[in-house]
């Protein structure tokens, strides 16, 4: 095979994955400048390791590098947010710790704004790694099966912690939405 | 409201944020040059160590092959400082911090890395300090400092050292870079630059003289 081929073999698979890889980036490292910067790191790195690309879904390996791109970003940068939940309560669904903060999106903010900035605050406001499978799951359609194999966990992992994911962000819709509408 | 409505709701409000244009056109430009570095490795290594070589240099290379390093990583890693340091000479990418004074630069990566590599000055020798940046190497996030020959940048790529895992006082060229490598105490440093080998090799010199010892 030769490199013009794989030259056009890479372009014709990845570059549509732009959005994809951008929307990811943005997500998880909070910030338009930082999501491009990750995106031509993940770009340049997929170029050196596209021969460990065995088909598939392009989409999804691309995205893994992303992903594990913007990881390294946020663990290198300074100002993450967000505090990730300590792991023992990982895989329970039952737990009733609020992965949204209440005081970190303050009612008169919520009553003012639109509901989709209500709902991208909802999201962002999540830890990284509930929002990593919310936006893949719900944004960018993965299968639960490609979810699990970029972000290295089992199925099961990727559904409870969708699961606590929707539930936080629901009861916080909730209220918000009752507030639009009662107002 | 149940779990269908939640999803309805996050598909219907929730942002998918979408590349920036000027994204677009850079990466697809960066994928043009990159990709002409794209060579699989059985075919690009081979020849690089045994084609012009004498025997007994290809006996070394023979020995370095299967004693000291994996010939994959050392490439590997190679392709990833040829990378950074092309990626470095576009515009805004070579130095986070600016600076022609050491006492600038070194304090400026304490705090940001395990690492407090020794930065000097060789203005009068002709090789200017630049400044430093961070970037991201063999799994590692490494220090940068930044010089220039001329017109010519030299990439200085420092982090901790891995004894087993690379060949070292090595010196290679790709692309029509050139590359050298040493060790002292626990770091190890890759100089990459397109200035011509000899000039390379002065630096190396320049560098290992005159800095204190770490640690």
């Amino acid at each position: 095979m030769g490199e013009g081929h794989d030259q056009h073999r890479f372009n014709a698979l990845m570059l549509p994955h732009m959005d994809a890889a951008y929307n990811l980036a943005r997500w998880l490292t909070n910030s338009p400048d930082d999501a491009s910067d990750v995106v031509q790191e993940s770009y340049l790195r997929a170029i050196r390791f596209f021969s460990s690309y065995r088909g598939g879904v392009a989409r999804a390996w691309l995205l893994t590098i992303v992903r594990n791109t913007s990881l390294n970003w946020l663990a290198q940068n300074r100002n993450q947010k967000t505090v990730p939940l300590p792991d023992a309560s990982d895989e329970d669904d039952n737990a009733n710790q609020a992965l949204v903060d209440d005081k970190a999106d303050p009612e008169f903010d919520l009553i003012q704004k639109q509901a989709a900035a209500t709902m991208d605050q909802l999201i962002e406001a999540l830890p990284v790694k509930y929002r990593e499978v919310v936006i893949l799951r719900e944004i960018e359609e993965l299968s639960y099966k490609e979810i699990a194999e970029i972000i290295d966990m089992p199925i099961g992992t990727v559904m409870s912690r969708l699961a606590r994911a929707r539930k936080a962000i629901q009861q916080h819709w909730q209220e918000s939405a009752e507030r639009r509408i009662s107002k | 409201m149940n779990d269908d409505d939640i999803k309805r709701a996050i598909k219907t409000h929730a942002t998918r944020y979408t590349a920036p244009p000027e994204l677009y056109d850079k990466i697809a430009r960066l994928t043009a040059t990159e990709q002409s570095t794209i060579v699989p490795l059985s075919k690009k290594w081979l020849p690089l160590k045994w084609g012009s070589s004498g025997a007994a240099l290809a006996l070394a290379a023979c020995l370095a092959f299967f004693m000291i390093a994996s010939p994959n990583e050392q490439y590997l890693v190679e392709q990833e400082l040829i990378a950074s340091h092309i990626r470095s000479l576009q515009d805004g990418h070579l130095t986070d911090v600016i600076s022609t004074d050491q006492h600038t630069v070194k304090p400026w990566f304490n705090g940001r890395l395990d690492v407090s590599p020794p930065v000097t000055d060789f203005n009068a020798d002709g090789f200017p300090l630049i400044g430093g940046r961070l970037d991201y190497v063999d799994h590692h996030t490494v220090a940068v400092i930044v010089y220039r020959y001329n017109k010519h940048v030299i990439n200085l790529f420092v982090w901790p050292s891995d004894q087993a895992k690379f060949n070292i006082e090595t010196v290679a060229a790709q692309q029509g870079y050139n590359m050298r490598n040493w060790r002292d105490g626990d770091l190890q440093f890759w100089a990459v630059s397109d200035v011509n080998p000899a000039k390379l090799a002065e630096f190396e010199g320049l560098y290992r003289g005159q800095t204190p010892k770490t640690k």
